[in-house]
């Protein structure tokens, strides 16, 4: 892979966009949110093959024998419960990356949290708002359906 | 016959203070390089198998664990134009590493 970190990492320096990014992504999967692509779903439908290893920085390793998915029920009646994926979660991280630190344990309901600590950017919160999607898009989390 | 002495001389005193500085200087940046080159592999092989953390025995994890600590001491010397990204980075990288074996490590002793 060439190193082309000034693409993202360009603050301060002066970088030729290859393409403009509008015209880029017109017509792919759309989100509220964000810079308006659902990019989730623009990996699912193959319109981009993000890279899961950076000389270097990235550690190979074997593929994680990943849990099922599982739910985490909403306090809040009539609030649809959590499918956590942690197949999701851990395309491009470690274990390490949650665990002890942010969710202690291995037992589901050791940690205890609320969307409060969320907001305040503890647990889920640490990455949500910052590098992954907005803790506003409420549905990408609260996505079982209630019956 | 004269000059060809001087020759001799001026050459062998540039080969001591010039020729060799070159050889020593060069096979110490080669050490240098594969000392900078070298923590990384180490950090990936202690990294690269969290996710057997849980599987792993305790002695395994008692060593795991010892090789994070060593590796943190290199990581803390590292000198060159990146050290200082590379330092902040992969302490932190390192650290997480660590808790999760740690981790796995208090919660064996205490089953056992």
């Amino acid at each position: 892979m060439n190193a082309t970190c000034d693409r993202c990492h360009s603050l301060g320096k002066n970088v030729t966009r290859k393409y403009d990014f509008r015209e880029f992504v017109k017509g792919w999967p759309k989100e509220r949110l964000g810079n308006g692509v659902d990019w989730e779903k623009a990996e699912e439908q193959e319109l981009i093959m993000p890279y899961d290893y950076i000389e270097g920085v990235s550690i190979k390793r074997a593929k994680l024998v990943v849990q099922d998915d599982f739910k985490i029920v909403s306090k809040v009646k009539g609030m649809p419960n959590i499918i956590f994926s942690h197949e999701k979660h851990t395309v491009w991280n470690g274990c390490e990356l949650c665990h002890p630190e942010i969710f202690v344990g291995i037992k589901k309901g050791l940690t205890q949290y609320s969307m409060v600590s969320i907001y305040e950017g503890k647990f889920c919160g640490v990455c949500h708002n910052n590098v992954a999607f907005p803790l506003l898009d409420c549905q990408r989390c609260h996505l079982q359906e209630v019956k | 016959m004269k000059n060809i002495a001087r020759l001799f001389f001026i050459g062998f005193l540039l080969f001591n203070f010039w020729g060799r500085g070159f050889i020593v200087g060069g096979s110490l940046n080669t050490v240098y390089a594969q000392e900078q080159g070298d923590w990384k592999q180490e950090y990936a092989e202690i990294c690269a198998k969290t996710q057997n953390a849980m599987e792993m025995s305790v002695a395994e994890l008692k060593d795991r664990i010892e090789r994070a600590d060593k590796l943190q001491e290199r990581i803390n010397k590292l000198e060159g134009p990146l050290a200082e990204t590379e330092k902040k980075v992969f302490t932190k990288r390192l650290k997480m590493c660590r808790e999760l074996y740690s981790f796995a490590l208090e919660y064996k002793e205490h089953k056992e």
